[in-house]
């Protein structure tokens, strides 16, 4: 899915005047913390609306549509990634994952099984370890199947290995979509096809 | 997921405040029903009383007792009185005493003896005078179908009667003989249906009323049993009717002169309103309390939900989920715990109420008086049902204004 973001200004909080990411494309916005990129991420995914400006998404501008419009654009073509709370904590892995699949079929038990989480099936999400709620969350991307994935800081909080484990499987998830990550660390760059540099995007 | 489905895993995984909350709801559903269910069956003791007659005569054993026994058919046996002060008001005979005084009964309208004699099913059987079943006096029940009884054994029966035993004309029913004390464990009579009367939404409809003939029968075969100066010369009450300024006359005549009591049904019906109108209006007033205390719980509830819940929402609405959709996990969750609390409210408030209704004894009709079943508390469980869905409007209107974006970066 293509993305035209124009004339984007937010309060006080930033302003630019273009942005396009094409589809397919692989982009890592990176920054310091606080400097507005998680509501740039809001901004394409529909969460939010620019005080001015216009975000296109197919061209689509998203900042005319209703909240239902805005819904089902989520429900279909968007796929989010969180830094923390991606699950909601009460109900199982399995119950997240039919969050945004009805049925789960046998797909859903060969990804699970794929990133090391087959016996966590009925295991309530809250009980998780950051690792795997991050891996269990990227799961559920998968079997949502958007056009776009938007990740904010998916492995802030996660060691070496775990954060590894999770940007393959983004990136697995991402294959012919468009995969938009957020993030502080610069660890991640090797994997993108383009590192956007958030305080230039701004300037 | 469905909005169901999403309601029902939030309040099975939360069990403990789901839990809290639920015995709150119940708990007032349960008083609740109790309360107007006693607040109905003292309300319909009221509005099903016979409403006819200037006075009603008999023994010297309390107002009380003498109003619920003829106006509402009720209450233990009647002790009796003599049937020659009947003969004495109706032929409006002048009566001289060992004062010297004399009396005149020209004040008199009309007068309609009554004798309880058997019990049928949950009915009483009386017996009155034949001219009671031609009488034009206002509030007297009439025929739907049939005609006065002529002979023994012959009676019409009210139109509750007919239809919970299921009677129509020329059917038979047995009866246990009642004359003092308790009935007579075993059917000894056989009442022939000979006329129905009418509804009137009174205590006439569950009365079954047989001619004199009958009374003089019973009474007779059981002779026996009446310990009385009057021998089976008696009855248990009048109901009389006056001419304009007779009932100081007739008052001082039965209360003053005779072994019989005179009670005015209109002050009688003033007297046992305001008896038992304060109290009514009192427990109802109580039950909406509670109600109410149920309802803000819930209200609470759900508040305190949708607080700790933020993030969870903005995380559904991130996945697509509409805020209609989110309207309807709240409203599932209010109606689950609104139907749940219901169901057990009901269960609890089934097995409390026919205790609570024994134990409370003659201050309320008895099962076969006024049957009040569960399903007349249904006024609770809809307010209840209203109550928590109006209870989640507040929660709705915070996500009508939510910011998904700022409960996000709340993360």
């Amino acid at each position: 899915m293509d993305i035209e973001l124009r004339g984007i200004e937010v309060a006080s909080l930033f302003k630019f005047s273009h942005l396009a990411i094409s589809a397919s494309e692989k982009v890592l916005i990176y920054g310091p913390s606080g400097g507005g990129k998680t509501s740039l991420l809001h901004l394409i995914g529909g969460l939010w609306k620019p005080t001015r400006g216009e975000v296109f998404c197919d061209g689509k501008n998203l900042c005319t549509l209703s909240d239902f419009e805005l819904s089902e654009f989520r429900k279909n073509r968007i796929g989010f990634v969180f830094q923390k709370m991606n699950l909601l904590e009460h109900m199982t892995c399995a119950e997240n994952l039919e969050l945004v699949a009805n049925r789960l079929g046998e797909s859903a038990e060969t990804v699970l099984r794929a990133v090391g989480l087959s016996d966590k099936f009925h295991v309530k999400a809250g009980t998780l370890s950051l690792g795997e709620q991050q891996r269990l969350a990227v799961v559920r991307v998968l079997l949502q199947n958007p056009a776009v994935i938007l990740a904010d800081e998916p492995t802030s909080s996660l060691d070496e290995a775990n954060a590894k484990k999770v940007m393959e499987l983004l990136l697995e998830a991402s294959q012919k979509k468009t995969l938009i990550v957020v993030s502080h660390d610069s660890r991640l760059q090797k994997y993108f096809d383009r590192n956007l540099n958030f305080a230039e995007l701004i300037q | 997921m469905s909005p169901a489905k999403i309601a029902y895993l939030h309040l099975v995984r939360n069990k403990f405040s789901s839990l809290i909350v639920l015995v709150g709801i119940l708990l007032a559903v349960a008083t609740s029903g109790v309360l107007l269910r006693l607040y109905s069956l003292s309300n319909e003791r009221f509005m099903g009383l016979i409403d006819t007659g200037d006075a009603i005569i008999g023994a010297k054993s309390g107002a009380l007792d003498l109003l619920l026994g003829m106006l509402s058919f009720e209450g233990d046996y009647p002790e009796y009185i003599p049937m020659n002060l009947y003969a004495t008001l109706k032929d409006q005979q002048s009566l001289h005493f060992e004062d010297k005084a004399t009396v005149s009964a020209n004040f008199i309208r009309a007068v309609f003896p009554f004798a309880l004699v058997a019990k049928t099913d949950e009915f009483r059987v009386y017996t009155t005078s034949g001219d009671f079943f031609n009488s034009k006096e206002k509030g007297l029940p009439e025929f739907e179908t049939g005609r006065a009884p002529t002979a023994s054994g012959q009676v019409v029966v009210g139109s509750r009667v007919a239809s919970r035993l299921k009677l129509k004309m020329g059917d038979t029913l047995p009866a246990r003989v009642w004359v003092g004390g308790e009935p007579a464990p075993e059917a000894s009579q056989t009442l022939h249906v000979v006329g129905i009367f009418k509804t009137t939404d009174r205590a006439w409809d569950r009365i079954v009323l047989g001619g004199w003939e009958t009374a003089d029968k019973i009474f007779n075969d059981n002779a026996v049993l009446f310990r009385t100066p009057w021998g089976t010369k008696v009855m248990n009450f009048m109901l009389v009717y006056l001419k304009d300024g007779g009932f100081g006359s007739l008052e001082s005549l039965i209360n003053r002169r005779t072994v019989a009591q005179m009670v005015s049904v209109g002050e009688g019906y003033r007297k046992l309103n305001e008896l038992a109108g304060t109290g009514r209006e009192l427990g109802l007033l109580v039950a909406a309390v509670i109600l109410l205390l149920g309802f803000s719980s819930v209200a609470s509830m759900m508040m305190s939900r949708f607080d700790s819940m933020n993030v969870q929402l903005a995380v559904l609405r991130a996945l697509g989920y509409s805020k209609r959709d989110l309207f309807k996990v709240l409203l599932y969750e209010a109606l689950y715990l609104a139907f749940l609390a219901c169901l057990l409210g009901a269960l609890i408030d089934g097995s409390v109420f026919p205790w609570l209704r024994s134990l409370l004894g003659a201050n309320l009709p008895g099962e076969d008086i006024v049957p009040m079943p569960i399903w007349t508390s249904w006024p609770v469980w809809l307010a209840v049902i209203v109550g928590n869905i109006i209870s989640v409007l507040y929660p709705i209107w915070r996500i009508s204004k939510q910011n998904i974006h700022t409960s996000l970066r709340s993360i």
